[in-house]
């Protein structure tokens, strides 16, 4: 720790000996489970079973005046949440984090009667829902007590289905980063829409995603008690080419031995380094040589960490799986510095 | 006081859910308020629940509080009414009953921080004080420096608002500060941010002053003395004392001691300057400003604790838990034996 003067030039220097905050290695099975909804419209959302019983929702304050006023049952417990980033680091525009988020899960979790699930509603349009998601990973204070569960992403077939047919984008590059968190899709307003072109839009939407398992339409449940386990496993991912210079793009990585620490450390570090603004979610399994259990990682942005894959049952699988998603990822660039990884 | 003073059970209750926010007044009445919105100590029996998702509150005066709801925005509770306050992403409630009796009479006011930035509460009325957001964030939290002026922090840094003129008197940019702390007699003020390092300032140049850094988080537990002659700050479980002298300045390594085996949830600095800490499986040390490296005193509470509060006078201590217990200590001289 070291007391530095605005002013004049006085430097004391204390070596601290700082221990080591290892947060990654939380148990997710104990931790309260954290949903997140993308939604700008999330009255319409309501109607989707995905939550369990006693649920603690958190909205924006104007939703959550709505809801609580509303006719919403007396065990519904709402939380309300504005928009607070604050910034990690001075130098460094992707390191922030949703302050009012950290607040808002703390106080959903010191209760008497802990939450059996927390769902975090996002609108697209007020909030940087990476920011959102990096700060529910990262956060000491909210990895301490719950975790991220899944991301469900409601978008609206009729405005989708709309742009399909004048001859537009059907999907909005602010819906980027969105579709590469998501790990299901709510389909709202399908009543609206002719079958045929609602398939067209689940096409869409699912070809766009490297991870998201399925898209629902209003009223089928998902998840089981209101729990995915979608972002601390081992992912089910495919490979998806952007469609476009700049466009969303999910590379996979695969390595059937197990690698050598070191290296693979070195590669997450000049991967997160490199491809940080443009990372908008990192997802794998990682086999380490002399270690009997794989390692989990997940990230958005430039966060990335990890935790041992299971505490139940460990599979003897040697085969480590890394899936990006993101922007302008260098694909061939990922694959050759992954190669001499598995090289090394 | 002295090093030989500790901590003595006074009462205890026990609530439904977790004791989220304290208050005590001047003549030493102890307002608690729960998770689920229950009101305690405004009159002789629980009110309520008042709050859908209560985060804040404070006396108003005599006979009115102000209760801080993240979804409502804020109440006026009276023993007979009940207003509500359109407050936009209100976070903190503060009046002066902290460093005054004056909130005792009938003409008291309360400071309310959030999204909108400062808000005065007076007779009944709400008023906004102007650009009292730096430029544009939210303000967290708010400390009185007496008289008229108040500190706020948040999203951008700091702002010292009067609050008779209604209008921002000083301020600061800085980094997404997350807790504040002030001496008002010196005039001295402390703000940590979010990159962990903590800003000490005087009030008469808020640009010059002391950078304090190296610890790995946001602190969010930061309390200064009555005097201004140290900043404490709690980061995990450990507490970090820094020395200031008599002009101001700030030399040399922190006194650093971890008292605690879990991480710190809360910290209080009291009018006698010791001060209290938290932490997440109910243990509550009681430290001295004269003995920084060891606790002189600790109780076990039954779970987290999420509030500690000093009384005015700094005599007595409020505790709250997860589980709704709410313990209120008397600091007591020791003796040796």
């Amino acid at each position: 720790m070291q007391a530095r003067c605005q002013k004049a030039d006085i430097s004391v220097t204390w070596n601290h000996n700082s221990k080591n905050k290892n947060h990654s290695h939380y148990d997710v099975s104990v931790s309260v489970p954290i949903t997140v909804v993308v939604s700008p419209r999330p009255r319409e959302v309501l109607d989707v079973p995905f939550w369990a019983e006693g649920t603690t929702f958190i909205f924006d304050q104007i939703t959550a005046m709505t809801v609580a006023e509303g006719n919403a049952p007396s065990d519904v417990r709402v939380c309300a949440s504005e928009p607070e980033v604050f910034f990690r680091n001075r130098d460094c525009q992707c390191c922030a984090i949703r302050e009012d988020l950290v607040c808002s899960v703390v106080r959903a979790t010191r209760r008497a009667q802990v939450p059996n699930q927390i769902v975090i509603f996002l609108d697209p349009t007020r909030c940087d829902v990476l920011v959102a998601i990096s700060t529910i990973l990262s956060s000491v204070e909210i990895t301490r007590r719950s975790s991220l569960d899944a991301v469900l992403v409601h978008v609206d077939a009729a405005e989708l289905a709309t742009r399909l047919t004048t001859g537009g984008e059907v999907i909005d590059d602010s819906l980027l980063p969105a579709i590469a968190v998501a790990d299901r899709f709510i389909l709202g307003n399908c009543g609206n829409v002719i079958p045929h072109i609602e398939q067209r839009i689940r096409a869409e939407l699912m070809g766009r995603s490297g991870f998201a398992k399925e898209v629902l339409g209003a009223g089928e449940r998902c998840g089981d008690g209101g729990r995915l386990q979608a972002w601390h496993v081992a992912p089910e991912v495919r490979s998806v080419e952007a469609d476009h210079p700049g466009g969303l793009s999910t590379v996979v990585l695969r390595a059937d031995q197990p690698l050598d620490e070191d290296a693979i450390n070195e590669w997450f570090d000049w991967m997160i380094a490199s491809h940080a603004s443009r990372l908008f979610r990192l997802q794998g399994t990682v086999s380490v040589q002399g270690n009997k259990e794989r390692t989990c990682c997940h990230g958005v942005l430039s966060f990335a960490g990890s935790h041992a894959e299971s505490t139940e049952s460990v599979t003897c699988s040697s085969e480590s799986v890394i899936a990006i998603s993101g922007v302008g990822l260098d694909g061939d660039e990922l694959m050759a510095r992954f190669a001499e990884t598995i090289a090394s | 006081m002295s090093i030989l003073s500790e901590i003595k059970l006074g009462e205890r209750h026990q609530f439904a859910d977790a004791v989220r926010q304290v208050a005590w007044s001047p003549s030493g009445k102890l307002l608690a308020l729960t998770a689920d919105g229950m009101l305690f100590g405004l009159k002789d029996y629980p009110v309520g629940p008042v709050a859908s998702d209560p985060v804040d509150v404070c006396w108003l005066s005599r006979n009115q509080v102000v209760v801080v709801d993240g979804v409502a925005g804020a109440a006026v509770i009276g023993m007979d009414s009940f207003d509500c306050l359109p407050v936009p992403g209100p976070i903190s409630a503060q009046s002066t009953e902290a460093q005054t009796d004056e909130v005792e009479s009938d003409d008291g006011y309360c400071v309310l921080a959030g999204a909108g930035g400062f808000s005065v509460l007076r007779r009944g009325e709400l008023y906004a004080i102007e650009n009292s957001t730096i430029p544009t964030g939210a303000l967290r939290a708010a400390v009185h420096l007496g008289g008229s002026a108040w500190l706020g922090a948040g999203v951008n840094g700091l702002v010292v608002v009067d609050v008779d003129r209604m209008c921002v008197s000083d301020r600061l940019e800085m980094p997404s500060v997350v807790s504040i702390a002030a001496a008002a007699g010196t005039r001295r003020i402390a703000a940590a941010d979010s990159t962990g390092s903590i800003h000490v300032r005087h009030l008469s140049d808020l640009k010059g002053g002391f950078e304090l850094t190296g610890y790995p988080d946001a602190i969010r537990h930061l309390g200064m003395s009555p005097v201004g002659d140290f900043v404490v700050a709690g980061s995990d479980d450990e507490l970090s004392w820094w020395h200031i002298d008599d002009e101001g300045v700030i030399s040399g390594a922190p006194e650093c001691s971890i008292g605690h085996d879990t991480p710190i949830t809360c910290c209080d600095v009291g009018a006698t300057g010791f001060a209290a800490t938290g932490d997440a499986d109910g243990l509550v040390r009681l430290w001295s400003p004269d003995l920084r490296d060891i606790p002189v005193s600790s109780m076990h509470l039954d779970s987290e604790v999420t509030v500690l509060r000093w009384s005015v006078d700094g005599e007595r201590l409020a505790m709250g838990t997860t589980t709704g217990g709410l313990v209120i200590a008397d600091l007591v001289s020791g003796k040796l034996v």
